[in-house]
């Protein structure tokens, strides 16, 4: 329906309505969006380089555990390593965190232990690594037997036994250097030497030793006292027993009955061959059968029988009696603290091994950190 | 037949009214717009000065507290120190002596060896650096003993050091191995196998470069002069004795006890370190004063080769 006043009037013109608010609207809002991007670009990338920060940090700390767990939990494996080889392992510090530690014996005395720490390992935004290293000493006890059989007390050697003072190498090892031979048997000046078949019975001969005369004597050795070596004691034996090495060609399984495997060739457990544990009784010990090797330590007597065969060093407190077939490579000390005599008889047989004995002292080495310039980062 | 005028259209203004309503209301929109956007900038840039100067501090702290870290006091190698600068003899590679084919002569065991790496250098050895080495005379830990000698000569070769136990003889074929002179002579207890530093003596200050801002650098003791000091990070604030500048440094003994004499610089077991920067003068918000960020980063170096 048309009114009369709309007919009335002409047609409304309509106009475009041209503004500009809307244009400067949105250019104000794309640039405050820009601006804004900006800033949270900013600390977003803030928030990354604090981010990677930490786990570059936290790579350092993952690369020194890794270091320092090796020296306090250093294995014989290491000290076993011949020069040049190299023991390696990897450290799981926390999930994702992780050190390679490896192990290089560089000459006698000296290891070299890196340790490359890596943190956030899988997030490829954020791993970071660490590489230091540390160098590590070892000090060995430093004893030197003078004989085969060393006694405070009188010592008598019967039957068919042989102690031979001539560097002896244990059948079938190997990496054994020449040693010089030495006495068979030395005892405290005044003590009573009765050898049935001296020729044959006491190769290398007979030594009144003066050092033996000290207060001390028998009971420091070298650098180690008899308290010390007792401290370290790998296995402290009870009653008697009769022990055999337990293992497999690649791992030792230890425990009080297993004293290494003294043994080389066939029918011997390879995976205990390099391990010389120390032995302590505190009373009296007797043998009659098995094998080991490292170093017995006896606060007491010590009494073997039968065909027990040992590789090392033997301490005794109180006299030694060796019996049977049995049979030693290495060296035996007896103190004879009670008076009673030492006697080696039957068949057996007590050889000097200056090999055996080094095996048996290097493996109680010591670890340490290097002084003055142990640790460095590697790069 | 009479001809009717034209009609003119009319022409529709805005008031004057209408202008002033639409130009105020513009205006207010116009200056809280703008408002925002100065704010929005000044914050932008507030943020990034907060960047760089909390990035230049990391660098700072961390190259000097990499470098301090595997000094040896106790075998006195930091040289000289006060609460704003430090010199001392720096590890700038390790190695391994893998021969030596004279008492002048020693061959080092190739980088990048493929089964564990033995040397690497992060400045390559140079005549008239020092390498120390340590002696295998000793017994046990208790005696051990480092020798200290002057490089004379570096070259280097593939065909050295072929047969040691260190280096694989067919993966570590052709890789390059250096030879070092030596002077005083190696003594007979170095041996291959013993472990080598490479030292050189470097010192971190504060200076000034041109613009006149304040920057850490670096500089080495080389051919018997100074180079010229390497800005790390920068820039700090001013430099001050009391260690209150852009770089402070403080000692302390195992015990926890400040040591400030170099006499007693062999007892330092840790280095506090601390550095400071201020950015440029800007507000925050509109309307706000003007203020300097400012910032520092402390942390406490242990010396690793401190025993």
């Amino acid at each position: 329906m048309t009114t009369i006043a709309q007919s009335c009037y002409p047609p409304r013109l309509v106009r475009d309505r041209r503004g500009s608010a809307l244009m400067f609207v949105i250019i104000a809002m794309v640039l405050l969006a820009v601006l804004s991007l900006s800033a949270v670009m900013s600390t977003m990338q803030e928030f990354r380089a604090g981010r990677n920060l930490l786990s570059q940090q936290r790579a350092l700390p993952i690369a020194e555990y890794g270091l320092n767990g090796q020296l306090a939990n250093w294995s014989a494996s290491h000290t076993a390593l011949a020069v040049g080889g190299i023991d390696s392992s990897n450290v799981v510090v926390t999930i994702g965190d992780t050190a390679k530690v490896a192990v290089m014996r560089l000459n006698s005395a000296t290891f070299l232990v890196t340790s490359l720490g890596r943190s956030s390992v899988g997030n490829g935004q954020l791993e970071s690594q660490r590489h230091v290293s540390m160098l590590v000493r070892v000090a060995s006890p430093s004893l030197t037997p003078g004989s085969v059989l060393t006694s405070l007390g009188n010592v008598a050697a019967r039957e068919s036994s042989v102690l031979t003072g001539q560097n002896t190498t244990p059948p079938n090892w190997l990496a054994c250097a020449s040693a010089r031979d030495t006495f068979a048997i030395s005892y405290k000046p005044g003590a009573a030497v009765a050898v049935q078949k001296p020729v044959s019975q006491s190769v290398g001969g007979t030594n009144a030793d003066p050092t033996l005369n000290g207060a001390n004597a028998l009971r420091l050795f070298g650098t180690e006292t008899w308290a010390t070596l007792v401290a370290r004691a790998n296995i402290r034996v009870s009653g008697n027993v009769n022990p055999s090495p337990v293992g497999s060609f690649a791992s030792c399984s230890f425990g009080m009955s297993n004293w290494g495997e003294p043994s080389r060739g066939g029918g011997a457990v390879v995976g205990c061959q390099s391990y010389f544990p120390i032995i302590y009784s505190a009373g009296d010990l007797s043998l009659s059968s098995g094998r080991g090797q490292g170093i017995l330590i006896v606060d007491g007597r010590l009494n073997i029988r039968g065909t027990f065969s040992f590789a090392g060093l033997i301490l005794v407190r109180d006299e030694f009696w060796g019996e049977g077939n049995m049979e030693l490579h290495g060296a035996v000390m007896s103190r004879n603290a009670n008076g009673a005599e030492t006697r080696v008889r039957g068949n057996a047989k007590l050889n000097y091994s200056a090999c055996a004995i080094d095996k048996a002292l290097s493996s109680q080495a010591v670890p340490s950190r290097s002084k003055h310039r142990s640790w460095v980062q590697l790069f | 037949m009479s001809m009717m005028p034209a009609r003119r259209p009319r022409r529709r203004g805005f008031t004057l009214v209408e202008l002033l309503v639409t130009m105020t209301i513009l205006g207010l929109l116009g200056t809280m717009v703008t408002a925002v956007m100065v704010g929005q900038q000044r914050f932008f840039q507030r943020t990034t000065q907060q960047m760089d100067v909390r990035r230049e501090l990391r660098t700072a702290i961390n190259v000097l507290s990499a470098e301090l870290r595997g000094v040896s006091s106790v075998a006195g190698d930091i040289v000289a120190f006060d609460r704003m600068s430090i010199t001392f003899r720096g590890v700038v590679g390790s190695s391994v002596v893998c021969a030596t084919p004279s008492r002048a002569l020693v061959d080092l065991a190739p980088a990048n060896m493929a089964r564990l790496q033995l040397t690497n250098f992060t400045n390559d050895p140079g005549i008239g650096d020092t390498i120390v080495v340590l002696r295998d005379d000793s017994s046990g830990v208790a005696g051990e003993f480092w020798s200290a000698h002057r490089i004379t000569s570096v070259s280097s070769s593939v065909t050295t050091c072929l047969v040691a136990p260190y280096v694989d003889a067919v993966l570590d074929v052709g890789k390059a191995r250096l030879r070092l002179g030596v002077s005083p002579n190696l003594p007979d207890s170095v041996v291959a196998g013993a472990p080598l530093r490479l030292l050189r003596t470097t010192r971190f200050a504060l200076a000034t470069e041109a613009s006149g801002s304040w920057y850490l650098g670096r500089s080495e003791y080389a051919g018997g002069a100074w180079s010229t000091a390497v800005s790390i990070a920068g820039p700090l604030n001013a430099a001050s004795a009391s260690g209150t500048g852009g770089l402070g440094l403080a000692m302390y003994d195992s015990l926890g006890a400040a040591v400030t004499a170099i006499a007693s610089g062999n007892r330092i077991s840790r280095i506090d370190v601390v550095a400071r920067a201020t950015g440029e003068r800007s507000s925050g918000v509109v309307g706000s004063n003007t203020t300097a960020v400012t910032d520092s980063l402390l942390v406490s170096v242990a010396l690793r080769n401190r025993r």
